[in-house]
């Protein structure tokens, strides 16, 4: 039957003006496959029918406008309302379609009626508990006084008390009111993901056995239970209750509150079918925080160290909540991926391997190295390598993970490897033309309804958790192929060798495909193409950071350059981050990347192919490695095969994970463009301020508000506003810090003239240094400087085709920085410990990226001279 | 006391351990030669990955436009093409030499008095029906030689969804392929 005042919860999408906070949230959870007892909703619009039919506006804006009742004359109040709404007829149409709907339902057996408030599960106003429901309604006739109950019960005395103390506007107020199959429960109760009065890091399980209406309502006392969202161990149970499906529910809380981006409580029930969501909606009371925290920081607490060093280049510097709830819950389940893929078990399902402190992202060293330590053959000392490019000191109670496995376990780790990377090339094949084609199709996001922008998001968002994943597989991939090439080449030439060696073998290859050199190429075309036609171009782009006027006077060539580069920057996405920044906000990386062209000759790329061929040579005229080779029979050298196979191996996967990470900041530019279309909505509709104001919201919150539902309060904004510039103030985080980073031990700064680094990129350079705070800082930089920063991101990539030589805090052998600079030619050291800190703008400096060494020529001096 | 290393070589002094570590070696170097060799001969199913990676790629698009109310309309990344001119031209070659061997066989060993199947009308009957057949396929080749893409629909039918066309490349490169889809406003959803 098609319905005029009813629709179907099927997942396809509802407005919460329509059906309610309560339903619409419901929708949500089973378009996202949370089990969800079947459900429909009588929408607002039949609410709005019979207050009209039956001539109710004038009652309601007495009751809208007049004082409360005292407490003890509310009793009396309630049912003054409830008599009102119970008494007047409903027209034939509402009446059959309420009636054929509840049909629907009866013959499965008994329904819940509960409400679904225009105004409810809001951010800042739950409304848990206030508004009726009525559970187990056996015929239609009790559905029909239940239904019109849930009406009456928006205009309670409590109702209307909660919403003036919370200043809910009351115009255009309205009840939807949802029919459900009974949860047949043999326990019901709440579950809060963060213990709204115990610490942030506890789930909060409130249970009693049957239904679990009386809870919501406060009219029984529950078991409690309190479970470590790390570890799903139970810290505190009921007394006499012992629930075995504790962990089952814990974990799913934990899905929930990753897909809605914040804090939920969820009313739940324990079916002969299993867990049942019956609603989840967001935590509102708030809990203390620090001055720096916004209110989205991991908490600290747990024993797990962690380490900003490995994802600071995919989030990097302090981000927002906006693109923190965006990108985080992507990245967690990237790594969880993985990790089933690869046969990793024992992490557990509620430890966060992804934190943010200070509003910093960081990764759980602790647990990737438990991680890798439970593959057979694998050490947490290979994590450290790969994220700090250096292993820890450790102290006892902190003794690395390793792991022993025969051989065996060895062969079956490393065919579980082969199986999960086989199709790594042909799935960023597939992710890189997805993303080109829903750029390309550039949909026209302004006369979208709400919903259908919602969805288009989703749509987007699916493609980037995929993109998420495929991502940091790759670079587990490379990672490993490149480690192996590593170790193999320095088992025949010694481990320094080994790593310069997998340096070069593996540079030429990632011309074409990285972050950065992808851009430069393509902006490098451009300006060839047109520098020929316009001599002048080179002059105006060598001028300044900002050309736009200059070469627009210079006539129709000049205008049709801008439009070919306009066009080519609206497809390079975001800068950095998914979701963040575009390179077309604001220009000034794209001029001085052209600006570069004008001013530097190119550069000559070290190609990995002529590397191969010159350590292959190298190694075939040594008379050990001939002897070998006689002596075992080798018609063909099976050495250089092999070694052949692990560069091959290595640049594959390398520029596997170069093209997803470019593909995911592609389409990150689709994604800012919807942001952009939600905040302009919101600002119009006077929930924002300002649009920039979005990106101090989370994913879920920003989604509510176009959804309809009341705006955050502008003070809350402001406060996060504040702790987010205190937290850019705090500056970096160290390398590695168990609980609160703040309190983290800080080493004494080098002062000696020589730092030791590791030697990202061959070459020896001399020039004066330029501190960069961060890319804005940039403009600063003249040709042939020595970029001196903490870390860098895609972003800065236009940076290093001016700079003469890079030195870092951090990076890693894979890292971006350590990969541009080699495409560059760029001598390059990281991993340079408080180099930011310690070298000042203007020094000179002989930078040695074969050696890894940075001398500071005046210090140096000085202590010849004491000499 | 140090026990001094054994050196199977020196110890050896060229008799058994040696020609044994050679000979495997060799073993396994033409084992090798000829794994590279074969993996060079079988087909890789290139283009048919690339069909896979441009249709799911195609479905995600598709996906991503439909959920603000439009359709995508673009090329059927599944589809076959014709061959080369020689290629059939080859084909009908190799089907009737083949053909006409079978009759040949299956007549001389009906007609070899000393032979198993003297008489047999079994080998008649397989090599005339395996020589008929493939003379068909000739001729249907053959045809198609001749007129190659001037040839009627039911035979432009024929090669696009069957072997006797060749599985057709999509675009290679992420451009091209977003240039060919289209967007197509869905009536009556917005």
């Amino acid at each position: 039957m098609d319905y005029q005042f009813a629709q179907h919860l099927e997942g396809h999408g509802s407005v919460a003006t329509d059906v309610g906070g309560k339903a619409s949230s419901l929708d949500r959870l089973v378009a996202d496959g949370f089990p969800v007892p079947r459900a429909a909703v009588i929408t607002a619009r039949a609410y709005r029918a019979f207050v009209s039919e039956a001539g109710l506006e004038p009652f309601l804006k007495d009751l809208q406008h007049g004082p409360l009742p005292p407490v003890d004359q509310m009793a009396a109040d309630q049912s003054r309302v409830e008599a009102e709404f119970l008494r007047p007829p409903m027209s034939v149409e509402l009446e059959d379609e309420i009636l054929a709907l509840v049909g629907e339902f009866l013959p499965a057996g008994q329904v819940a009626i509960r409400s679904s408030a225009t105004a409810e599960d809001m951010v800042n106003a739950s409304f848990a508990g206030q508004y009726e429901t009525f559970l187990g309604i056996k015929t239609a006739d009790e559905a029909l006084t239940a239904v019109r109950r849930c009406w009456a019960s928006l205009w309670s005395p409590q109702v209307r008390a909660y919403r003036r103390r919370e200043h809910i506007g009351e115009d255009d107020l309205a009840m939807a009111v949802i029919v459900q199959s009974m949860a047949d429960a043999s326990w019901a109760g709440v579950l809060f993901t963060r213990d709204p009065q115990g610490s942030a890091l506890d789930i909060k399980v409130e249970a009693v056995p049957g239904l679990g209406d009386d809870l919501v309502s406060g009219r029984v006392t529950p078991h409690g239970f309190v479970i470590d969202r790390s570890t799903l161990a139970i810290r505190a149970r009921g007394e006499r209750a012992k629930l075995d499906f504790l962990e089952d529910l814990a974990r799913l809380g934990l899905r929930i509150e990753n897909r809605a981006g914040s804090p939920q409580d969820i009313e739940w029930a324990m079916t002969r079918d299993g867990l049942r969501v019956l609603q989840a909606r967001p935590i509102t009371v708030s809990r203390p925080l620090a001055v720096h925290d916004d209110g989205f920081d991991t908490r600290a607490g747990s024993t797990d160290e962690y380490t900003p060093r490995g994802v600071s280049e995919m989030l990097p510097g302090v981000v927002s909540p906006l693109l923190w709830t965006i990108n985080a819950p992507m990245l967690e389940d990237a790594f969880r991926s993985l990790f089933s893929a690869i046969g990793v078990s024992n992490i557990g399902t509620g430890r966060r391997l992804v934190g943010r402190f200070r509003g910093r992202a960081t990764l759980n060293l602790s647990a990737l190295r438990e991680a890798a330590a439970s593959l057979p053959g694998g050490s947490g000392e290979e994590v450290e390598r790969q994220y700090l490019g250096h292993v820890l000191e450790h102290d006892h109670d902190h003794d690395l993970p390793r792991s022993g496995g025969g051989a065996f376990a060895r062969g079956a780790a490393a065919f579980r490897n082969w199986r999960a990377n086989r199709l790594l090339a042909d799935e960023v094949e597939l992710i890189k033309h997805a993303v080109h084609g829903i750029v390309h199709l550039d949909i026209d996001l302004r006369p979208l309804p709400a919903e259908r922008l919602l969805r288009y998001r989703s749509r987007i968002r699916d493609l980037a958790w995929r993109i998420y994943a495929t991502e940091v597989a790759a670079s587990s991939a490379a990672a490993s192929a490149y480690r192996a090439l590593e170790v193999q080449v320095g088992r025949w030439l010694g481990d320094e060798e080994g790593a310069r060696w997998a340096q070069r073998l593996t540079a030429g290859a990632l011309a074409e495909s990285s972050v950065g050199a992808g851009r430069v190429n393509r902006l490098r075309d451009i300006y060839e193409r047109h520098v020929v036609d316009i001599p002048a171009l080179r002059a105006s782009l060598a001028r300044g950071p900002r050309p736009r006027d200059q070469i627009r006077a210079l006539g129709a060539r000049g205008i049709s350059f801008l439009d070919e580069v306009d066009h080519c920057v609206r497809g390079f996405g975001a800068q950095a981050i998914y979701g963040g920044r575009t390179w077309n906000e604001d220009m000034i990386g794209v001029w001085s990347q052209m600006s570069s062209f004008a001013r530097k000759p190119e550069r000559s790329h070290d190609g990995g192919e002529d590397s191969l061929a010159e350590l292959v040579d190298m190694l075939k005229r040594s008379p050990r490695w001939r002897f070998k080779r006689i002596i075992t029979g080798q018609l063909i050298d099976m050495r250089i095969r092999m070694l052949r196979r692990m560069v091959e191996e290595a640049t594959l996967y390398l520029r596997c994970r170069e093209e997803a990470k470019s593909s995911l900041l592609v389409l990150g530019g689709a994604e800012r463009r919807v942001i952009f279309e939600m905040a302009d909505r919101l600002v119009a509709s006077g929930h924002l301020a300002t649009a920039t104001d979005a990106e101090l919201f989370s994913d879920g919150e920003l989604e509510q508000m176009v959804r309809g539902a009341e705006p955050v309060f502008n003070q809350e904004s402001e406060r996060r506003r504040r702790a987010l510039q205190r937290a850019r103030d705090a500056g970096p985080l160290p390398e590695v810090f168990e609980g609160d980073p703040d309190t983290a031990d800080h080493a004494e700064l080098p002062t000696g003239p020589i730092m030791q680094g590791w030697a990202a990129s061959p070459g020896v350079v001399r020039g004066k240094a330029r501190v960069l705070a961060s890319l804005a800082a940039g403009t600063a930089l003249e040709p042939g400087e020595i970029i001196v920063a903490h870390s860098t991101d895609p972003s800065w990539t236009p940076l290093f085709l001016v700079a003469g030589g890079i030195v870092l805090e951090e990076g890693g052998p894979l890292s971006h920085a350590a990969i541009v600079a080699r495409e560059f030619g760029l001598p390059a050291v990281l991993n340079v410990a408080d180099a930011a800190q310690v070298i000042a703008t203007g020094e000179e400096l002989i930078v040695d990226g074969t050696t890894g060494q940075v001398r500071r020529i005046e210090l140096d001096s000085e202590e010849s001279d004491d000499d | 006391m140090t026990e001094r290393r054994t050196d199977p070589v020196r110890d050896d002094g060229l008799h058994v351990f040696v020609p044994a570590l050679m000979g495997v070696g060799m073993i396994v170097s033409g084992i090798l030669v000829i794994a590279d060799w074969l993996q060079g001969l079988l087909p890789n199913g290139r283009v048919r990955r690339k069909q896979l990676v441009a249709s799911g790629a195609k479905g995600v698009v598709v996906s991503v436009a439909q959920a603000a109310g439009y359709d995508i309309a673009g090329p059927d990344f599944h589809a076959r093409e014709w061959r080369a001119r020689w290629a059939y031209a080859g084909w009908v070659a190799v089907f009737a030499s083949i053909g006409s061997v079978a009759l040949l066989v299956g007549l001389l060993a009906f007609n070899d008095d000393a032979g198993l199947f003297y008489r047999n009308p079994w080998m008649v009957g397989i090599g005339t029906g395996t020589a008929g057949v493939l003379g068909l396929v000739s001729l249907q080749l053959l045809f198609f030689a001749a007129v190659h893409r001037r040839s009627f629909r039911a035979a432009h039918v024929l090669v696009e969804t069957t072997w006797f066309g060749r599985l057709k490349m999509p675009p290679a490169d992420p451009s091209e392929f977003a240039a060919s889809l289209r967007l197509i406003e869905r009536k009556g959803i917005r």
